[in-house]
């Protein structure tokens, strides 16, 4: 259940920072395929870390939304 | 080999016009595109007045987020679009896009998304910073998002010259086209720099008049005239090599024949008392080009508003061109209708100065009530007035002492 809700969630992140309107995203979509290139990534890893009350290392790069939920949920739960 | 030049498409964004045809319409009408500042507070300022750009929905009129874009490159690509428009290069395979470049400057850059950082990095601490603070806020990047929407892959030169900007990023297009390093370039410059950081920065350096009135806030060459008004927008011209131009079909709308680049070399923010750096650039925009400057001249003045310019500027004219021919020569500032638009301003005044030739027009300088004897010329005053036009000068002067001048003539075989 927790791990839906960071799906949505991190979802709602992607789409407000990749204007990728309305594409479908699941697990394996890639986040260059839903819009978002490196500096969009950042951008949207900056607005998770304020969404989630958590710290991003910025070397850390997800490609995939599943990546960045998973990045997420770990960091949660430190 | 030296090749001809020609304009083949013009756009534009103003204070009085969010095309280059609604920009003349309103020149010659003598419209006044300042008003009171409605953008942000202007509690804590001195000065409260500008020319904004009206009604431009950025985003809509170019079909794309514009969320990473700071305003001067969303200007930028809405006057890119409409010349690119106009001279045919939206058409897929009309021409080489290795063999035309854009050369489009800005005089401050994207000073709202600087200054929205710093606020944020004050506010938030540095990991809240945009990844998109650098790219948005460099003074390049309309030159650099023009070709990436039009996939342009030739020269780029984004000049920054503050308020000779994109006089000079077409007089660079015009000499690169002319010594062959490019077919067409895109040229022109973009401001969208009205923030209360950039007027009480210019508030405080004594540049802008304080007058409150729109009416009579900005009055180039006008015995009170006591500060500019700030303007924003953009201007871009397509130049293109002549045979270029006719191989394709494109319509010639004028040819560009002489430029000037100088340096006064000599205070920051003041023009040389002696005008020596503009008199130099009219000189080198006219020199071999054998037209008569006693005839049908159009100037299309810096004009600024200040003291110090609008009198510097007349003693320039009368140097540079010989004191009976400045007297013949009909000059106005359009910039009593739109302010100052830094960057954009060159661009914008070029545009005035080949629609000039076009139509027969003079635009008039607005606002203008009481005489100075430092500055005696014929300024078109109040009224735009009708005369042939065989050529065009258009001058800017810039902080840092730089100076630029184009000249435009009528196309003829």
């Amino acid at each position: 259940m927790a791990e839906s809700t960071t799906f949505d969630r991190v979802c709602d992140i992607i789409r407000e920072n990749g204007g990728a309107g309305d594409i479908e995203l699941t697990l394996d979509t890639k986040l260059a395929d839903a819009g978002l290139d490196s500096l969009s990534t950042v951008e949207a890893v900056i607005a998770c870390e304020d969404e989630f009350g958590i710290e991003i290392e910025t070397e850390q790069n997800p490609t995939t939304v599943g990546e960045f939920v998973e990045l997420v949920d770990s960091l949660m739960e430190k | 080999m030296e090749h001809r030049v020609v304009v083949t498409g013009m756009g534009a964004v103003t204070p009085v016009g969010n095309s280059a045809p609604e920009t003349w319409e309103a020149f010659v009408a003598g419209k006044n595109g300042i008003d009171t500042i409605t953008r942000f507070d202007t509690s804590d300022l001195k000065v409260t007045v500008a020319g904004e750009v009206k009604d431009l929905d950025c985003a809509e009129r170019l079909g794309c987020n514009t969320r990473h874009m700071d305003l001067f490159v969303q200007y930028a690509l809405v006057a890119a679009d409409e010349a690119a428009a106009q001279a045919g290069l939206d058409v897929e395979g009309a021409f080489d896009r290795d063999r035309v470049g854009v050369y489009v400057g800005s005089g401050i850059g994207g000073m709202r998304s600087y200054t929205e950082n710093v606020d944020t990095m004050r506010a938030r601490g540095a990991r809240r910073v945009s990844p998109f603070m650098i790219p948005m806020m460099i003074a390049n990047m309309a030159a650099g998002e023009i070709a990436i929407r039009q996939k342009l892959y030739g020269p780029t030169l984004p000049v920054v010259t503050a308020c000779a900007t994109s006089a000079h990023t077409i007089g660079e297009a015009f000499r690169a086209i002319k010594h062959g390093y490019a077919d067409a370039i895109l040229a022109g410059g973009a401001e969208g720099a009205l923030v209360p950081e950039a007027v009480a920065g210019f508030t405080n350096a004594k540049a802008l008049t304080k007058n409150p009135d729109p009416q009579t806030a900005c009055r180039p060459f006008d015995a009170g005239r006591d500060g500019f008004v700030m303007g924003e927008g953009a201007g871009i011209v397509v130049l293109e090599e002549l045979e270029h131009a006719r191989a394709r079909g494109a319509q010639i709308l004028a040819e560009v024949v002489g430029y000037g680049n100088t340096c006064d070399g000599y205070h920051i923010t003041s023009p040389d008392p002696e005008s020596r750096g503009i008199t130099r650039a009219i000189a080198e925009a006219i020199e071999g080009t054998g037209l008569d400057a006693a005839e049908g001249l159009y100037i299309n003045a810096h004009g600024t508003s200040t003291k110090l310019n609008d009198a510097s500027e007349t003693r320039g004219f009368k140097l540079a061109l010989g004191e009976e021919a400045a007297r013949k020569a009909h000059i106005s500032s359009t910039k009593s209708m739109t302010g100052h638009m830094l960057g954009a301003t060159g661009a914008v005044e070029a545009i005035a100065c080949i629609d000039a030739i076009r139509e027969g027009a003079i635009p008039p300088t607005i606002h203008y009530a009481e005489p100075d004897p430092d500055c005696d010329l014929d300024y078109t005053p109040n009224q735009a007035v009708h005369a042939q036009v065989r050529w065009a000068l258009s001058t800017n002067l810039g902080f840092g002492g730089h100076n630029a001048a184009l000249a435009f003539k009528a196309y003829e075989d």
